[in-house]
């Protein structure tokens, strides 16, 4: 391989949300240059809700992304309800974990049906798919739909929530809502059973990549933890949320303006592979025969499994969905809360974790003692995955530099997309052109 | 989101933690605010219209193109304006350019999502766009004067747009 040369320079990677390059150079069979650069806006969020009240920072936070709103909204009320020593009801805990199933349902169907089927079907994007399986295509447009209707019905609207509040909720769902949601859900198991075989069809073409990594993700004795739980790892003994920054040990690299994170090794992967590998056992029935479909078994160590586990998690969060949807269903006191716990805000300091859709995402919060935040903090999971990202890229481009470039470029660009980055929802302006 | 069966809805789309990226979530929530006042687009003044805060969540436009014949979209946008300018067009009129969001559809692509909807034969509505040309996207919760000085026009607009 000594006269292989790769000059790879991949400017704002297509299918991820926000902004990454890509930069490989390869002289005589030597690798020169190997960067996942990512150039992310500096982080504002802490400093926008330092000053505003117990009552409004959910609602601000709920803005940081159009994709885990949900999560972000819960990580914060987690946060405060620490702060406060707020503790929910059995219902409520309930609704909250409905919340969290609706938008890893959201985003793991796009994600699988809009990003990562194109690139397993040799296409750009889903608009060529829209044309060559147009029938697939609507089932995960359905399956979306369907989520988004559940986020809706539970949290009041398909993004950003308004109903989830500190202590609980300003409306839950009829429990007549809750029957339909059940019905539509139930019908939808052959949708999910089709994109299922879909993605196990083209499987094949997923790399066979592996680089033994470390795999954080909150894990709790009582279930696949997606709400609630302490910090788990692969590596290392659990702890709880609030000692999140033991784990995160962020750190600055030159080359991107993004903080990257490690624990017990040089990098780690959060994500739905990562929750897959530490909570195994805990998945459903029918979760466990998918990823049995696919081979997938834990610790697996090919982060281009980590599109497999989130189609497994669809599954999961399904079924789960429908258990506690029966639950609440027998539940004789479900009308008879009629508002959020009482409490009082005080002098304090609270973290909350919450698993979205891209891994274990933190806030923490510190409030004086009328109620308004003096410092803040906030830790992503893609942010958590970056440097597992490059690591990943420079254990993988020796072996495979010897392709033809654009092979290379594709791996490169699925590796990335694998990890289903959201480097930035801050804007999304349209640029707009008059027809001559 | 709430949704319904009505004919006419106005959405508007943006970042509201950017700036100026979200006035069309500001005018959206503007435009509530007088209807709860009774002063804007009530149904009583025979103006059937849901007004829909669609954040930074673009795909929600997908589904929700059939079930309304008319879709008027708020949004910031590049159109080579002055800044807090205020431009009415109907879709057809425009070409959507590449933009930060089209390249993954997790975002507010509205071009993206109208090239799907096409693509899976979905029924698509009138679609006005009412664009307005920011002054400063950067983090803050605030409009420029410009563009907090435009929101009476995007009403007018609306107004206009649906009658």
């Amino acid at each position: 391989m000594t006269n292989v040369n790769l000059d790879i320079n991949l400017h704002h990677i297509t299918r991820v949300e926000g902004h990454g390059n890509i930069v490989v150079n390869v002289k005589d069979g030597k690798l020169e240059k190997c960067q996942w650069q990512v150039p992310e806006a500096p982080r504002f969020f802490e400093a926008m809700v330092v000053g505003q009240k117990w009552d409004v920072i959910h609602h601000i936070t709920s803005r940081i992304c159009g994709i885990c709103s949900i999560g972000h909204t819960l990580a914060s009320l987690k946060a405060t309800e620490a702060a406060f020593g707020i503790k929910l009801t059995e219902r409520d805990l309930k609704l909250r974990r409905l919340a969290i199933h609706a938008e890893n349902l959201q985003s793991h169907i796009l994600h699988l049906g809009y990003l990562v089927l194109p690139d397993l079907m040799g296409v750009g994007s889903v608009i060529p798919l829209a044309s060559s399986h147009p029938a697939e295509v609507k089932i995960v447009v359905g399956l979306h739909k369907l989520a988004n209707a559940m986020s809706d019905m539970v949290c009041g609207r398909t993004t950003h929530p308004q109903r989830l509040i500190p202590g609980g909720f300003t409306k839950v769902p009829a429990k007549d809502e809750l029957k339909k949601l059940r019905n539509d859900l139930a019908g939808a198991w052959g949708d999910i059973e089709t994109v299922a075989k879909l993605v196990h069809t083209l499987a094949g073409k997923l790399p066979n990549f592996t680089r033994e990594t470390e795999f954080i993700a909150l894990t709790s004795k009582d279930e696949y933890a997606f709400y609630d739980g302490d910090i788990g790892s692969t590596d290392t003994a659990s702890a709880p949320v609030a000692k999140y920054l033991e784990y995160t040990n962020e750190y600055i690299v030159p080359h991107s303006t993004a903080k990257y994170a490690k624990h017990a090794r040089a990098s780690y992967m959060v994500g739905a592979l990562a929750r897959f590998n530490k909570n195994y056992d805990q998945l459903t029935g029918k979760a466990k025969a998918v990823a049995a479909m696919f081979g997938l078994k834990p610790v697996c160590h090919n982060p281009y499994m980590n599109s497999v586990a989130q189609l497994v998690e669809v599954v999961h969060a399904w079924e789960d969905t429908l258990a506690i949807l029966d639950d609440l269903a027998k539940d004789p006191a479900y009308d008879s809360q009629k508002g959020p716990v009482s409490f009082a805000p005080k002098a304090s300091k609270g973290a909350g974790g919450v698993e979205v859709p891209r891994g274990i995402l933190f806030h923490e919060y510190t409030y004086d003692a009328n109620g308004f935040c003096t410092k803040a903090n906030c830790i992503i999971p893609t942010n958590q995955n970056h440097a597992n990202i490059q690591l990943d890229m420079e254990a993988l481009v020796p072996k495979i530099m010897d392709k033809p470039q654009k092979e290379v470029e594709l791996a490169l660009e699925m590796l990335v997309r694998a990890y289903d980055p959201c480097i930035s929802c801050s804007t999304h302006m349209l640029n707009i052109e008059f027809k001559e | 989101m709430r949704t319904n069966s009505k004919s006419k809805a106005i959405i508007g789309f943006g970042n509201v933690l950017m700036g100026d990226e979200g006035v069309g979530v500001r005018a959206i929530e503007n435009l509530r605010e007088s209807k709860r006042l009774g002063s804007g687009l009530r149904r009583n003044d025979g103006i059937n219209a849901d007004l829909l805060d669609g954040g930074t969540s673009g795909m929600i436009l997908l589904h929700i193109l059939e079930k309304y014949e008319h879709i008027i979209v708020i949004d910031a946008a590049n159109f080579g304006g002055r800044p807090g300018e205020v431009r009415m067009f109907d879709m057809q009129t425009i070409t959507l350019t590449p933009d930060t969001a089209q390249v993954s559809l997790h975002g507010a692509s509205l071009a993206g999502v109208i090239e799907l909807a096409k693509k899976l034969s979905v029924k698509l509505p009138k679609i006005t766009i009412i664009a307005v040309q920011p002054e400063t996207i950067a983090p803050g919760m605030s409009l420029s004067n410009v563009c907090q000085s435009a929101i009476a026009d995007i009403i007018k607009k609306c107004r206009r747009a649906i009658l």
